[in-house]
């Protein structure tokens, strides 16, 4: 079965004509056709493609890819899960679109997401939440659930999805399948609809780390349109990925294993740190000793950058407009009540206290030099480690609606992925392991720009372990 | 106004850059489009869109700080001001709050026969907003966004200005400064530079100041004081009748020659402003600041002294020409072209046939279809003898975009000064026999007929012939 | 730290509205929020530097130029209201 397939081995079949791009995609078409009703994982599918003869010659030859609706993509509905943008088509395309494109990917569809990539599961989707395919009454985590959820039932090989404060690797470990963050400015946010600009990283998601080097080396790299975009030569992960790795050492830090997370979930890790040994790592105690204030931190500086960044949504240029606006002030207040959801609304709320004359300097910059201990907790960490690793949630996905009313206990999910996005590090999710039917995620943290390093370590441990290649029966 | 009150003025005055493109996007900044033509998606606010910096902004600013003996920031970061309004796209204004780019400096003005200094707070760099047309026929407002995020740098004045005058004179130093600097076309039909006044009054010897009030928008040198002086009378009668002064900002309405207060903008205005996330800190090196001061062009004040001193050009034609940068271009390259005229001769010339011509034609000096090599030339020829004051004057007419050169246009106008000492000598000698009268009287002592006698010489040569050497010959004999 | 947020003024700073009943529902879940992030405001920082971008680099510079066409005819198909190319709202007040 073709979606039984790695990315490597469908490249080498198209290129050996065994298999055309046409077929390749008609068939994810298909399983699209199929399952998505069930999954609801994409919010616009793309009815068809034009011809494309040269793509033989690209890199990916014509591989299909879903994308998150947060980027922009020219002539195509791009939503971010809002009714605000519901209508929206994009003049321009996001840097990461225009480089994938160009390298023969094919675009399948925009995947589901949380309105404006603010969530945990996907509730707050205005195109309604999406399911996790290893049990449809369960999240499939968030805000990227819909790019987990498709590649996890293999509606697409692979899906570009984005993270701020665990969106990528946290739906990543609810759906049993890989996601990388990778360094802040290592992946254009040009076109990335914002979130929290110093937060926001865009990333992959795929069943193996070996699929992901791939995309993710033809998507990174400088781009002169985004200021905060890294300009610096990095060494390319898909050559490194096999290369053995030098005995690493792996540190973990007591505050990720406290008795809140699952036990479950401690287990599966124990198990993943039994097999890393076994390959030759060395395992050592660290202190990440601020950790407990990562998620305080987060919802201080997330929601502040994203009440500025969700100002332009007035309704005047683009976008949702309400009828009812007989002067300048119900224009605004109609059109952006109307158009965001609650979840959208109380973080711009907060975001707007946090910023506020007389709580600048209590919240917002008191954050940032918080930040600055994680970050500096990490660079102190890395002296004596290469790797972190974590459990990346601290229980198994929920129900859908469990927690929908309960957004502090949502914001906790988080706990263990914030701190790499407040240092700006990358960070990988990868399956070691089940319960009940139920997958878990172990977390990785690299240093700056040693995304190699992730993914080299999570390549060999999938060469020695197989839960990244399981499928939920319904969709196999 | 009652003299035991004193007006106290700040300035802020908005200067936009004369750069191609725009401060954070490649839209060009060309005045007069069509609506929205050069609003691009990134002026635009579209959503997923990323502000990148235009380095000659950075540089302008640079030149700005070292004309005003300034601290350049070596380090200057952007901030967003956060506030709706229709002709402001993204809902926020990228600015900047800490770390200006130019903080501290001063200016120089000369003010009732004064140098007065004028203290300078801080000059940032921000991008501008659109522009609304409010159409009450229609009850709604149109925006035109073409403008959205062009340059400005926006220079903050100490309250340093104590009269309306004084602040105008400020203004119009600001507007002669950053023109010379060829930072800003100084434009001001097209809103090249606008300002804010900040005004409030105090008792004379007291020096608490006042409660201010804001006047935007005022983009002439004449609505400035105009409105700075109702504003303060405003304020003098509210306080002589025992009110106070509320903190607001207003607006200047010419038609009704008073102000009034604005409503709407913004009221209650936190604008929650934090670092742009977008933007990382710019860092200005010694190198680049280095580079700039090199290549600074002469300021105006220094002009003004060396035309004093070395060319010996009196306090007034020195101002006249220091203060026109097209005029003081032109004048200067004359003098490297001369070969014959002192620069007090080709000042004299610029000042007053020059400046006629160009006034006529309603352009600036760089507008003109002379070249200062061209002018020179034929002020040489003057200096010379070769022409009269008068050929000289009609030939920089025929010149003036003309293809021809100057000797074939002497030519084809029958221009020859006839300097000629023989044949001057001749015609001198025929006009004295024609006019033996007059040429009695002055043998005879009378200095005065001279002048009847020269007339009547360059009369018969119509014009031509070298007044000097006339009057010479006619001397000896 | 007053224990009160003022969510008339920040739902008029962020123009959303907010009816009487949703006014009160937001407020309460902000309240919870704001127990989560006074453990940070409560904290004595001050020697520490704020990190306000992860990464340790400089702004880069763009060449002055213009890179941009006239879009506004394909840009304006996406505007809910216009009149000969201009974007259009209710009557602005000064």
């Amino acid at each position: 079965m073709l979606h039984h397939l790695s990315i490597k081995e469908l490249i080498t079949s198209l290129s050996e004509k065994k298999l055309s791009y046409e077929e390749l995609f008609s068939y994810y078409q298909e399983r699209i056709q199929k399952f998505n009703p069930k999954l609801n994982a994409f919010i616009s599918v793309n009815e068809s493609f034009l011809d494309q003869d040269s793509i033989i010659e690209t890199k990916l030859k014509g591989i299909p890819i879903a994308h998150k609706d947060i980027f922009c993509m020219k002539g195509h509905l791009t939503t971010c899960g809002s009714k605000m943008l519901a209508n929206f088509k994009s003049p321009y395309d996001a840097t990461i679109i225009t480089r994938l494109a160009s390298a023969g990917a094919l675009t399948l569809g925009k995947t589901n997401m949380d309105e404006f990539a603010m969530g945990s599961s996907n509730e707050t989707s205005f195109f309604g939440p999406c399911k996790n395919p290893w049990d449809l009454k369960l999240v499939p985590g968030g805000s990227s659930g819909g790019s987990a959820s498709a590649v996890a039932a293999r509606l697409a090989p692979i899906a570009t999805a984005t993270d701020t404060g665990g969106s990528i690797r946290q739906p990543a470990a609810f759906c049993g399948v890989t996601g990388l963050k990778p360094t802040y400015g290592m992946i254009s946010r040009f076109g990335m609809i914002a979130f929290a600009s110093s937060l926001d990283q865009a990333g992959f998601i795929a069943p193996s780390a070996e699929d992901i080097a791939i995309f993710y080396d033809l998507a990174s790299g400088y781009d002169p349109k985004d200021s905060t975009s890294i300009n610096e030569q990095v060494a390319s992960t898909t050559k490194n990925l096999d290369q053995k790795p030098n005995a690493l050492t792996i540190g973990i830090a007591k505050s990720s294993l406290d008795k809140h997370a699952d036990p479950n979930i401690l287990n599966a890790i124990k198990q993943a740190v039994n097999q890393f040994e076994k390959m030759g790592a060395k395992i050592i105690d660290i202190d990440l000793k601020n950790s407990h204030l990562n998620v305080p931190t987060y919802y201080i500086i997330a929601p502040a950058e994203a009440s500025s960044n969700l100002s332009r949504f007035d309704g005047v240029r683009y976008g949702h407009r309400s009828e009812d606006s007989e002067s300048l002030q119900s224009l605004y207040a109609n059109t952006r009540s109307e158009g965001f959801g609650d979840e959208v609304k109380r973080r711009i709320l907060i975001g707007s206290y946090v910023l506020s004359a007389g709580f600048y300097d209590a919240y917002y910059i008191k954050a940032l030099r918080v930040r600055r201990l994680i970050a500096n907790d990490y660079k102190e960490a890395f002296k004596k480690v290469d790797l972190i690793l974590s459990p990346t949630t601290p229980n198994l996905p929920f129900a859908i609606g469990e927690k929908s009313n309960d957004p502090i206990s949502m914001y906790h999910n988080d706990a263990y992925t914030i701190g790499a996005n407040l240092a700006g590090l990358p960070a990988i999710s990868f399956p070691i392991g089940f319960h009940n039917g139920l997958p878990i995620g172990g977390h990785f943290v690299a240093q700056h720009l040693r995304e190699d390093l992730l993914l080299n370590a999570v390549n060999h441990f999938q060469k020695e372990t197989d839960f990244h290649q399981q499928i939920p029966q319904e969709f196999d | 106004m009652k003299s035991n009150w004193e007006i106290v003025i700040g300035l802020e005055i908005h200067v936009q850059l004369n750069t191609a493109s725009k401060i954070f996007s490649g839209s060009s900044t060309d005045f007069g489009a069509k609506p929205n033509s050069q609003a691009s998606i990134i002026d635009l606010g579209y959503p997923g869109v990323l502000p990148v910096l235009n380095q000659s902004v950075i540089e302008k600013a640079i030149k700005f700080g070292l004309a005003t003996d300034a601290k350049i920031s070596r380090k200057t970061i952007f901030s967003r001001k956060n506030y709706f309004y229709p002709d402001l796209p993204k809902g926020y204004q990228i600015s900047q709050l800490e770390l200006p780019i130019v903080q501290e400096g001063y200016v120089e003005i000369n003010f009732n026969e004064e140098i007065k200094k004028i203290r300078i707070t801080r000059a940032h760099l921000e991008e501008d907003a659109g522009k609304s047309i409010h159409d009450s026929s229609l009850g709604k407002s149109k925006i035109d966004l073409n403008r959205a995020g062009t340059p400005l740098l926006e220079i903050v004045s100490e309250p340093d200005m104590r009269s309306a005058a004084e602040a105008s004179s400020y203004m119009k130093y600001v507007h002669l400064l950053v023109t010379y600097l060829g930072i800003c076309d100084g434009n001001l039909q097209e809103g090249s530079l606008r300002c804010d006044a900040n005004v409030s009054v105090k008792p004379r010897e007291s020096k608490k100041l006042g409660t201010r009030t804001e006047i935007k928008n005022l983009n002439s040198f004449r609505f400035i004081e105009k409105a700075i002086e109702i504003e303060a009378q405003r304020q003098i009668e509210i306080l002589d009748s025992g009110g106070t002064i509320t903190q607001e900002t207003r607006l200047f309405d010419e038609e009704k020659q008073e102000t009034r207060s604005m409503r709407s903008k913004e009221e209650a205005n936190d604008y929650r402003y934090f670092p742009d996330p977008d933007l990382l800190p710019v860092v200005i090196s010694e190198e680049l600041i280095k580079s700039i001061q090199q290549s600074m062009p002469e300021l105006p004040n220094q002009k003004n002294k060396r035309y004093i001193n070395e060319y010996q050009l009196d306090q007034n034609d020195a101002a006249r020409i220091a203060n026109d940068f097209d005029l003081a271009t032109f004048f200067e390259s004359s003098i490297n072209h001369s070969k014959h005229a002192s620069p007090k001769q080709l000042a004299n010339w610029l000042l007053g046939k020059l400046s006629n011509m160009v006034n006529e034609k309603n352009i600036s000096f760089s507008k003109l279809k002379l070249s200062p090599v061209d002018v020179s030339s034929i002020i040489d020829l003057y200096i010379l003898g070769n022409l009269s004051q008068k050929q000289a004057g009609e030939l920089l007419e025929y010149k003036h975009g003309s293809e021809a050169s100057i000797e074939d246009l002497i030519t084809e106008h029958n221009m020859s000064q006839i300097s000629d000492t023989q044949e001057l000598s001749d015609l001198v000698d025929k006009i004295l026999k024609e006019n033996q009268v007059q040429f009695d009287e002055f043998k005879s002592g009378n200095d005065k007929v001279i002048g009847y006698l020269i007339g009547k010489v360059m009369q018969a040569s119509k014009g031509k012939a070298n007044p000097k050497l006339v009057k010479e010959i006619i001397e000896s004999k | 730290m007053s224990q009160n947020i003022d969510i008339k003024a920040l739902s008029y700073l962020a123009k959303i509205s907010l009816d009487e009943d949703e006014s009160l529902a937001v407020q309460e879940k902000l309240l919870d929020i704001k127990k989560i992030i006074d453990e940070v405001a409560n904290l004595e920082l001050d020697s520490i530097e704020p990190l306000y971008n992860p990464l340790d680099r400089e702004q880069v510079l763009r060449p002055d130029e213009v890179t941009e066409k006239d879009q506004s005819s394909e840009l304006q198909k996406n505007a809910p209201e216009t009149i000969d190319g201009y974007y259009v709202v209710p009557q602005v007040v000064d």
